[in-house]
This record gives C-alpha cells, structure tokens and sequence, in this order.
C-alpha cells in the first residue's frame, strides 16, 4: 500500500517537473526544517551532536558551509545551499566551481530527495575526475595488516578501492586518508600535533598496484578487501561525496579517533543512510572499525585476501618435497638452473630472489641478478603449468580483522594458592579489566600470530581467607613479539612489561612494587607453524619501599613453548629465572614455572586454566603454587 | 587517560620516525638511492605523504621517464615499468594477474598472450634491463599475437 502511494507522489513530483519550468523551488518551514534534521542531511555534513542537542559539524575547513552559522546550524546550512545551488554567478572551493560542481553529492539530495528544481550546471571537472576511475561499480574498503615492529601500526592501517568494471583488480584506484605532514617535521611535534589533531587530513588517489607493491612487497604486510554491496550510483556519490570532502575543506587528522578508518566509514553512512557504522567508543582502531561492517546484514559482498610476500614465498617452499627443496636450495646457490627438473622448485626461487632484491632495497648483486635471470628463463621453458597451483597448501588467514575477539576485556577468575609461610593456604576471586587488545594466549584468529599487545588493565582481588579485597596487578603497556626466524626473517624477538605487580616471592602478599622488564631473543617454529619455542634475555628493575634497598634489580631469562593443537585448543610451557643483582637475604634468584591452557568457547569468550610454581630457591618457606581457572569475555 | 596511554604508543614509534616525500614515480628507493628507503617504510605505517590530490591527473606527475610516452599511453607504460619484477616473473609462469593487466592494456587475449610471451621468453623479457625497456618489447611482440 506504502509503495502504491510513494509512486503516485514520485509521479506528482515527476510529472510536476515536467509541467513547470525550472524556477525556484519554495519549500515550507515546516519542511525545511524536517529535511534539515534527515540522518542523510546530517551524515552529509558530518554533523555530531552533542549531549545538550547541539550541532556541530566536524569539518575543519571553513569553506564547506555557504551560511555563516553553518558548521553549527543544519536548518540554516540547509537554506544557505538551497540558494547556492540556484545561483548563476557563484564560485567556490579549491578550483571555483559552481555550487553543483564543488558539492556533487549535496546537490544531488537537494534535487532528487528534496525536490529542487533548477537548471543543471554541466560540471567537466567532476566528470573527468569520476571518469579516472574507469566506470566504477563499487568499492571495496582494504585494511593492511599491522607492520611488525613498528608499534606506530600495530593496529594496521586501511583505505579505499574502487572496483572498475573494465580494469582487472590490480589497475583500479584506490583512494587513502592520510594526515598531511609537513617536510622535516620533527618527531616530537609529530607524536603530539598527531593526537591533538594538528593536522589535516587529505583524501588522495592512487594506483592500487602501487599500494600493492608498497604494503606486500615494501612492508611485508597482508590486505584484505572487503567488498561491499553499493550500486553503481551509489559509488558514483560516494566519489562525488570525497570530491567535496576534499576539494572544499577538509578534517583534523586525529590519530586515534578521526583517523582514516573512522573518516571512511563516515563518508560511506553519508551516502548509504541506512547503514551504521562509526558507533564508537573511545577510539578507532583500524581492524576494530572493520568489525562494524559486519554488524548490519548485506554490507559486505566478499573478502578477498592479498598475503604478504613472504608468505607467499613461504608458501611455495612449503609446498616442496625433499628433492625440490634441495635443488631450490642449489639454485639460491647460484648453480645452474638450466638442468633443473622441478619447476616449482624454480617458481619458490623466483620469489626467493624477488624477496631478496626488496631486502636489498633493489641493489642486487650482479650474480644475483643473473641467477634470477636463468631461473627465470628455465622456468618459461617448462610452459604453463596451471595444475602446480593445486599443490599449494592455503595460506592461514589469520590476520583477517573482522574474525578476531573484540578489544575490550572483563575476566573472572578463581585462585587457590598453597604456602608454607603465615598467608597459608587460601583462594582469591578475582575481576580484571583491560582496554586492549591482546595476548599470547588468547585466540590469534584475526590477529597477527605469537604477538602480545596490551594497554592499561587492571586486576582486583578478594581474598577469601583473609578477607581482604585489594588491587593485584595493574597493567600500564605489555607488548611482546615473538615472530619465528625461518628461511626469510631472521628478526630478533622482543618484549616490554611494565606495571605493578604482586611479589609473590618476597614473602609479602600485599606488596605491589613497580616493574619495567625488558627482553630480547629468538623464536622458531616446531615441526609446523602452528608451535613455537622462543627464549629471551631480559633485565628487570622494581621498585617499592618495602623491597629491603626500596628496589631490586637483574638480569634474568624467559623461556617457553606455545602449542596451538587444535583451533579452540592452545597451551604454553613456561620457566622465568630472575637473579637480584644485590643478593640480599630475602631475595636472590627466583624461578618460576607456568602452565597455561586456553579453550575458545566463541569469539568473544574464552575459558582459561593454569597452575603456576613461584620458587624463590633460597627462602623455601615462600615458595607458592597457584592454580587459576578464569572465563574471559571480550566486548567493545 | 586515554591520550596520555596512546602517547605513550606514539612514543615508541618516534625513534623509527621519518619523513618523505611521495612523488608517484614508485617506492622511493626505486627513484633514488637507498638512504630514502627507511622514510618509505614509515611513510605508509604512519600515513604520511602528500601524492597528487584530487582533480588532478593521477599517475605520472614528477616522473620524466615517462615524458616520452603519448598521454593515453603512459598509465600502462608506467604499470609495466612499476611492476617489472612481479611481471616478468609471472610471464616466466605464463599465467596470472598481473599477466591478464598488461595483456589488457595490450587489448590482447590473457592466454594467447601469456602462452606466446612464454614461449619468447629470452627474446622478449630476458633482454630488457629495466620496465621501459619490457614495456616497449612487450608491446612490439604484442603487435604479433593480438591483432
């Protein structure tokens, strides 16, 4: 029935267009006023509205507007458009255009929802724009995994493709949101113009092979595209929409909630007004935002996934049996390939060698030079070969954002701990707190694998025997890389903890000195990727007024055994030895062994276990055996 | 709170801070020499670099080496000359993405061409020094496959 009479008033409307000549349209208070306060008026300007119901626009630039209050006032905003797009003679933004140029996407819904009706500009600078991306059909947004070792993108970065209908994938365009940096800038004003939103962001075009080469050959990082389900037309004003974003103003870069992946979502909800996506809490992190297009149904048509080079190359030297890897191995040798029998073989050495001129930053030497060359060549003699393919195992996607836990986390748990000394024997329940983001033992689906992230947590306690509540552990940043050296990497692994902790050891349950503790190392794998054995070095400083010097610190050792056997199913080995550079009487050498278990009930819950031997060797009657069940649930 | 913990992040990443430029022509260790190649691997994890904005033509602006090149010509010469490693080593396989490209860009079939540049391989890919150098071979022995 709804639809029956929308067609008669769309036919009213139509035919009403036909029958008058264009001249300016009169809208009612009323109406104005209701068009004004439309999800699709408001997204367009990127409005915000505060908790005392007031506007404000979160455009920097002041050239967006045409009314003086318009940052402030959609209502005003709107009539001030209204007349612009009408006018003969007005020019505005970065080439000075006409209304309907410089804001393609306004006009658009002043015309075709609103109803305005006046003449056309003809806008050949829009065209042309719309036209380099080689008749669009819809975009997908790409998120690039975390950079390893650079804690700058640890949560990984993303930008827009849009999909050409005549281009094959590598040729489309992309389109990224960056903030614009001055030459030279210095770090320090760097790190806080960046979170004070001292600069402004720019949209900017590029080739997407180029992006290509720059994440997964330059940086060695995945890329996922999500597809999403948009019309033609609706690509067609999403460009319009960046177009004036871009051409006329412009936003404060804010590295930690106004970045790229909250500006992207927020321009596609301003075309799309059915859709919600920038729900959010205190920041944006980059794979977090690409969870939300999975919150609504149909927004996202596919996924497609680009691995880093060096799992491509890893992929193929997998693949290989005995004797293909030893003549791989020949040939990364420099033998001769013109006698080779595998040409898989020589497919593994092509991206070895193409692996290697990225690490050399493309100053191969000349005998590398040539031995890539025969190996190339010798490769083109066996011709194509499309069943070797089928031998490739399928890489683990495990850095696919949208699959992973969310960030935030509440845990509960249950300790019976065992002593010989005067805090006997007893249980503790405690509840933990943390903001992010994610730890060894949690599920590594959706993240980058043997990594450890975490920002402020915290820990209280309720001792049951002693009836005392108290703050157990506080978290202040614990990050540890563990990445397994293989044919490609030989990166050091590493880690930093900082925060209060419960000394256990010392014979003082209700001590909670200061710690920084610092590691480095190497990790390898165990007969699959799946295990890994790693062993660190570490220093490690406290401080507290009841320690007997008011602080201790040493040298010490972390070595362990992560074993992933199953998908919900991981376990960890551990043993930590810290030696007191002063050897006072209460404090020396201090061992500790753990045992850890995790099973993942769903993505966002996780049942964890573990026993945990604190052994200081020479003060025996401190030692204390825990055992801990916890539940973990994650949320955003 | 919240930006006194993220400035500790930010913190972290200054010691690998490093500013460059981008000037499109392609990774800047491919343009320059290799001091520039630290900046171009913080440039993308930070998000800084100012390539060409909007309205104006994408592609090519600061790169002369392809100043000779016909304007219609030059986006595929400098998709060629940009990924010459990636597709010679696809041509070496005959088949694959970048392969379909730039036999798209040759209007030519993805397979004939493929299978026909495999076939010459040493003729036509192995000799060439540089993309240009491929570009130009490939687009002479596309003329014989693809008309």
């Amino acid at each position: 029935m709804k639809i029956i009479i929308l067609s008669w008033i769309s036919f009213f409307i139509t035919y009403s267009s036909f029958a008058t000549p264009p001249n300016p349209t009169v809208f009612s208070e009323a109406q104005l006023k209701t068009w004004s306060e439309s999800t699709e008026w408001i997204r367009l300007l990127h409005f915000q509205k505060s908790d005392f119901g007031k506007f404000r626009s979160l455009l920097d630039g002041n050239s967006f507007f045409f009314s003086k209050e318009g940052n402030t006032s959609p209502l005003a905003e709107l009539k001030a458009s209204l007349a612009a797009m009408q006018s003969e003679t007005l020019k505005v933004g970065k080439f000075a255009l006409h209304p309907q140029c410089a804001f393609p996407a306004r006009y658009w819904f002043l015309k075709n929802k609103m109803g305005l009706v006046t003449t056309d500009q003809k806008c050949p600078k829009v065209d042309e724009f719309y036209q380099t991306f080689h008749s669009p059909e819809n975009i997908s947004i790409v998120f690039s995994s975390a950079y390893p070792n650079n804690p700058a993108s640890m949560f990984g970065h993303s930008f827009i493709k849009i999909n050409s209908s005549q281009n094959v994938d590598i040729t489309d365009i992309g389109i990224n949101y960056a903030a614009q940096v001055p030459e030279d800038e210095n770090p320090f004003a760097f790190m806080y113009f960046g979170i004070t939103g001292g600069y402004p962001g720019q949209w900017s075009t590029q080739d997407y092979h180029k992006k290509i080469k720059e994440y997964i050959q330059g940086e060695n990082r995945d890329l996922w595209e999500y597809e999403l389900n948009l019309t033609v037309e609706e690509t067609k004003r999403f460009i319009y929409h960046l177009w004036e974003l871009e051409t006329n103003s412009h936003f404060d870069y804010y590295f930690f909630d106004e970045n790229c992946s909250y500006q992207i979502l927020a321009a596609l909800e301003a075309i799309k007004p059915e859709w919600n996506l920038t729900d959010y809490t205190i920041y944006v992190i980059p794979g977090e935002s690409i969870k939300n297009l999975f919150k609504q149904k149909d927004i996202v048509k596919e996924v497609h996934f680009r691995p880093s080079i060096q799992k491509q190359v890893l992929q193929k030297y997998e693949a290989l049996n005995a004797a293909e890897k030893k003549e791989f191995h020949s040939f990364i040798e420099f033998s001769d390939p013109a006698t080779a029998h595998y040409p898989l073989a020589l497919e593994a050495a092509m991206l070895y060698f193409d692996f290697l001129n990225i690490q050399k930053k493309g100053l191969l030497s000349a005998t590398e030079k040539q031995q890539q060359l025969r190996i190339l060549s010798r490769r083109a003699s066996f011709g194509q070969l499309p069943d070797l393919e089928k031998r490739l195992a399928p890489i683990y996607a495990e850095t696919r954002p949208d699959l992973g836990h969310d960030s935030y986390a509440l845990s509960l748990s249950q300790t019976l701990r065992k002593r010989e000394d005067a805090y006997g024997t007893g249980g503790t329940t405690n509840i933990k707190i943390k903001s992010a983001y994610h730890d060894l033992m949690n599920n590594d689906l959706g993240f980058k694998r043997y990594s450890h992230i975490d920002f402020p947590g915290v820990e209280f306690q309720y001792d049951t025997d002693l009836k005392t509540f108290r703050l157990h552990e506080l978290t202040a940043l614990n990050i540890t890389s563990l990445p397994p050296m293989n044919l490609l990497s030989q990166a050091p692994s590493w880690k930093v903890e900082s925060g209060l902790y419960t000394a256990r050891d010392y014979g003082c349950l209700s001590c909670r000195p200061a710690f920084l503790e610092l590691g480095i190392g190497s990790s390898l794998n165990l007969v699959n990727e799946f295990n890994l054995v790693y062993a660190l070095i570490t220093a490690r400083g406290e401080v507290y007024n009841k320690l007997s010097r008011g602080y201790r610190y040493g040298p010490g050792l972390d070595i362990g055994f992560l074993f992933h056997p199953a998908d919900k199913l991981k376990f960890r080995l551990s043993f930590e030895q810290f030696w007191d550079v002063d050897q006072t009487q209460r404090s020396r050498t201090v061992q500790s062994y753990m045992l850890q278990n995790s099973y993942f009930i769903s993505r966002n819950q996780e049942l964890r276990s573990s026993v945990n031997l604190t052994y200081p060797k020479d003060t025996p009657k401190f030692r204390e055996l825990d055992g801990k069940v916890e539940f973990i649930y994650f949320f955003n | 709170m919240k930006k006194l913990v993220l400035f500790a992040v930010v913190a972290l990443s200054a010691a690998s801070y490093a500013r460059t430029t981008f000037d499109s022509c392609g990774l800047g260790w491919e343009v320059t020499d290799k001091k520039t190649y630290l900046a171009t691997t913080t440039r993308g994890t930070t998000n800084l670099f100012v390539p060409p904005t909007f309205g104006m033509t994408t592609g090519t602006i600061g790169c002369d080496k392809f100043d000779g090149f016909a304007a219609n010509e030059k986006q595929n010469a400098e998709y060629v000359a940009k990924n010459f490693e990636a597709i010679r080593s696809e041509l070496a396989v005959g088949a694959g993405e970048y392969v379909d490209a730039t036999a798209k860009s040759f209007n030519c079939d993805s397979k004939s061409f493929g299978s026909h540049i495999q076939k010459n391989y040493n003729n036509v890919v192995a000799p060439a020094q540089d993309g240009i150098q491929l570009y130009n071979n490939l687009k002479t022995a596309a003329v014989n496959v693809c008309s």
